[in-house]
């Protein structure tokens, strides 16, 4: 065993190594300077990670992945990368790469040939299709995987097997968006880009800790506000944040209590003159559950919450949210971001509904620098999930599988005949992994994703796991959710295949196949398409030889919907730096604001229209009503396990800046583990000192359903009465100890809010 | 406090050696790198904990001047440009490494012939 240096001998050992470097000496050789060997070939692509979709090169030296540094060409970060992206190479390069498949035999998961791999899950799901039929088979995808990859998952369970049992790990995350979305403005994603941030006033930061979430995205706020000191930031967030630097105010709500702050605000604006009465009266129609309603109710609605009301609900002071409000109301333009905060919720779609009524009211939409803009986690979960259909209710391009035309049309193009496709829709993700406990579920398929370690109430859903037929299609080798599978197959990792990742501001972005895959990976949509194969739909799998076909085939599906990307070839999408749809053909370039002047399809189909009511915007989205948005009179809900006597702290979960998910991709840069090696517990200095706790003491967390065992760091980061854990450690599976219970709408676990207490250990 | 004086009296120590010639030079440069080999084999140890959380208290001025910075403000710790310790450790990173996640500085970087980033801006408050 060698010799274990203190902290203080490191310090020391550390400051004669600078001294020597200062005269030119480096002490510790070992960086590797990849950009400065000669050689090294850059290919344009997209970032692996986050929602923000930054542009990246891929450097590339006789045939391995070396580096990645930043495309200064990419407007979405202008070549700044965070730290997530810098190490990326490692990723690709780590020794958890899986290079084979692997069948469970004996209990143990043995390497065997993809031959062997493929036929036992194709006689597997076909014997259980036959058996118990197409609806005892799941597949459970990702907002990581790409659109064609989503897109062969779909074809082959909806259009072959015949299940909308498709879900994906957005349902977990994003789902709650495009409610909100789709119930207030009509359709999903948002209405501007990411230009509006240079362009704002006003940033309202609510549910998002943006620093560490999207990174790239906070540099360009803290960036417009150093260089504009009049540009002011809200915060809510029951936690101070990395993001706090640049607050003007923030709002700390007891977790799962902040609706009624969106409703204070909204009652405030009006009260105080900062509504658009013109916009409202042309542009919005108010309702509640029984249906639609005058403005008049809607004022109603919010005498309920007053500001001081709002304060006994939330616990934040009457007065920062009048602040808040006046805020918002005065800057001209103003922009609100959100994320898990407000999705991962029991009334998520509520959430999002009241934050879309702050900027219906104003008129702060559909003008540069201001917008209603949820931030996306996943890079592909606009892209491939939410526009490539890949859940339960969903079909390719924005098409429904409730509606017969959209299914007879989807079918058409798939080859298949339309009554394969079933007109009801399959299990929310919950629901999905519930079946798979009970075994009305007996096959699945998961793909790119950690379900054992991401679910809430994780522990629950690991007996299905267990017990069905479970095959799992991964680049990184073992994780916690491998531990449960039959079969296991090795899927090419980003750079070793091609694809589109569409990113939160609607822009479809290409990257290209870099290296071969590594071992005997294959990319995942040749698996399924060769899986599809096996399982006797040769005929309609046949064509897809290429990526290319497989893009092809979707975006004709995209034709004449809002989200129209026949104007993204390939060709076209490998020489710029994304598209924003709807981009109709090959010469448009892209749409900068939705439902409005310069939207291609308000342009051919709306302007007139909107031009004889005097409007500037016209909401045609397919859940609008006469091209009008809506805005929703939504009470306050408690959250689904308030707090009390016995559990009387409220557990929040999240992020931190240099890990990502489930750590397999992150897990594998020594500089990210060393950046934030273990999980912990953050406790409020005052909960702490209640309660005897002291900064790095080992804590016990109990929830009803478990107790794990943390350090406590006491820090004023969570509000009183609120204790925060980051998610990503596989040996400290928070998720574990989370409630699963989901937002009725939108399906979305309210992994943000479950009661807990802590003991010292 | 006393970690500062340690550091001091390193750094002072070290300079006379330096000073005296350059096989004292190599010698000494063999010895620490050996040390910090060995200490990067030692996950269990100080590992435990982040670089910054060490840094904060035994070079504080040198944590502020990183906090202050654009690097800190983004919570960009010291591995970033350092390296983690375990498997890589640069005492004066190159500049490479910097515009790794600064591509859009390249040209201005050529045109300073055959300066690194360091040479101007200082490597913790990132200045001017
Ligand atoms: S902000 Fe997100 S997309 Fe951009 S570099 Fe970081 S992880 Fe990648």
């Amino acid at each position: 065993m060698s010799k274990k240096y203190t902290r203080r001998e490191f310090i020391k050992t550390s400051a004669a190594a600078s001294a020597a470097a200062g005269i030119g000496v480096s002490l510790f050789p070992g960086m590797t300077f990849a950009n400065q060997s000669g050689g090294t070939n850059w290919h344009k692509s997209v970032c692996r990670y986050c929602g923000v979709g930054c542009g990246v090169m891929i450097g590339e030296k006789a045939g391995k992945i070396i580096s990645i540094k930043g495309d200064e060409l990419n407007t979405v970060n202008n070549g700044h990368l965070c730290v997530k992206a810098f190490y990326l190479h490692k990723a690709v390069n780590s020794k958890t790469r899986l290079h084979h498949p692997m069948i469970r035999k004996n209990g143990k998961l043995v390497k065997s040939s993809w031959e062997e791999a493929l036929d036992l899950v194709a006689t597997k799901f076909n014997e259980i299709r036959k058996a118990n039929g197409g609806n005892a088979l799941a597949f459970y995808g990702s907002g990581q995987g790409e659109t064609e990859e989503t897109y062969m998952a779909n074809k082959l369970f909806k259009g072959c097997i015949g299940t909308n049992n498709v879900e994906g790990n957005p349902r977990l995350c994003m789902a709650s968006a495009v409610g909100g979305y789709l119930s207030s403005l009509g359709a999903d994603e948002p209405v501007g880009l990411y230009e509006d941030i240079e362009k704002a006033e006003l940033f309202f930061l609510a549910g998002s800790n943006t620093a560490e979430a999207h990174p790239i995205i906070f540099e360009r706020i803290m960036r417009h506000k150093t260089r504009n000191p009049n540009v002011k930031i809200v915060i809510l967030d029951p936690r101070k944040t990395p993001t706090d630097q640049v607050a003007d105010l923030h709002l700390f709500p007891k977790p799962g209590y902040d609706l009624a702050i969106f409703n204070a605000m909204a009652k405030v604006l009006i009260d105080e003159g900062y509504a658009d009465d013109d916009f409202i009266a042309k542009h919005l129609v108010m309702k509640n559950g029984d249906g639609v309603q005058d403005f008049e109710t809607y004022k109603k609605f919010l005498n309920d919450y007053t500001p001081e009301i709002a304060e006994k609900i939330s616990g934040v002071p009457a007065q920062d949210i009048i602040k808040a409000a006046r805020m918002f109301g005065k800057a001209k333009t103003a922009m609100t971001l959100w994320t898990m905060g407000l999705n991962q919720r029991k009334r998520g779609v509520w959430a999002n509904n009241l934050v879309h009524n702050l900027h219906l009211i104003t008129g702060k939409i559909g003008v540069p620098g201001s917008d209603s803009f949820s931030l996306t986690g996943q890079p592909n979960a606009c892209g491939g999930v939410r526009e490539g259909g890949g859940l339960c209710h969903l079909l390719p391009g924005h098409h429904l599988v409730v509606k017969e035309a959209h299914r007879a049309k989807v079918a058409k193009v798939w080859g298949v005949p339309a009554s394969n496709i079933q007109p009801k829709p399959g299990k929310h993700t919950i629901a999905m992994f519930s079946a798979l406990n009970e075994g009305e579920i007996k096959g699945m398929y998961i793909m790119c994703t950690n379900p054992a370690q991401s679910l809430p109430n994780a522990k629950k859903y690991w007996k299905g796991l267990k017990e069905q037929f479970v095959v799992v299609a991964e680049s990184f080798y073992p994780t916690m959710t491998t531990e449960y599978a039959d079969v296991v197959l090795p899927a090419a990792f980003w750079t070793e295949k091609e694809g589109v990742y569409g990113c939160t501001e609607r822009r479809s972005q290409y990257m290209p196949l870099v290296v071969a895959p590594q071992g005997q990976a294959k990319w995942d949509a040749f698996i399924l398409r060769d899986l599809g194969k096996k399982m006797g739909f040769e005929k309609e799998f046949a064509k897809y030889e290429t990526a290319e076909i497989m893009w092809d085939e979707y975006r004709g599906l995209t034709k004449g919907k809002d989200m129209n990307l026949m104007g993204a070839s390939y060709d076209r999408l490998k020489k710029v730096r994304g598209l924003t749809w709807p981009v109709p053909t090959e010469d448009h370039p892209g749409t900068y604001k939705r439902f409005m002047a310069g939207d291609p399809i308000y342009d051919s189909k709306f302007a007139e229209l909107a031009k004889k009511e005097g409007r500037r915007m016209y909401f045609y989205g397919p859940k609008a009503k006469d091209g009008k948005a809506t805005v929703w009179m939504r009470p306050h809900d408690d959250p689904a396990e308030p707090t009390d006597s016995e559990y009387p702290l409220a557990l929040t979960t999240g992020r931190v800046l240099e890990h990502w998910h489930t750590m397999t991709m992150t897990g594998t840069a020594p500089e990210l583990n060393r950046a934030v090696p273990n999980a912990y517990v953050e406790i409020n200095p005052i909960d702490a000192r209640n309660m005897s706790i002291k900064n790095k003491e080992q804590v016990v967390i109990e929830t009803r359903r478990g107790s794990m065992q943390f350090e406590a760091r006491v820090i004023d980061r969570p509000v009183q009465g609120t204790i925060f854990v980051p998610w990503h450690w596989e040996n400290k599976p928070i998720n574990v100890l989370c409630i699963d219970a989901f937002d009725p709408g939108s399906k979305e676990p309210e992994y943000k809010v479950a009661a807990a207490r802590i003991r010292k250990a | 406090m006393k970690y500062k004086i340690n550091m001091i009296l390193s750094v002072i120590v070290l300079t006379i050696a330096l000073a005296l010639s350059c096989s004292s030079l190599c010698k000494n440069a063999q010895v620490v790198e050996k040390s910090v080999a060995e200490f990067a084999g030692h996950a269990e140890v100080d590992f435990s904990v982040s670089c910054m959380e060490c840094h904060s208290e035994s070079t504080p001025d040198i944590y502020e001047d990183w906090a202050n910075s654009g690097h800190g403000k983004m919570n960009y710790g010291c591995y970033m440009c350092h390296g983690d310790g375990m498997e890589n450790f640069s005492v004066q990173p190159e500049t490479d490494m910097c515009i790794n996640c600064h591509s859009s500085a390249s040209g201005h970087l050529m045109r300073m012939e055959n300066q690194g980033c360091f040479d101007c801006h200082d490597g913790h408050t990132l200045n001017p």
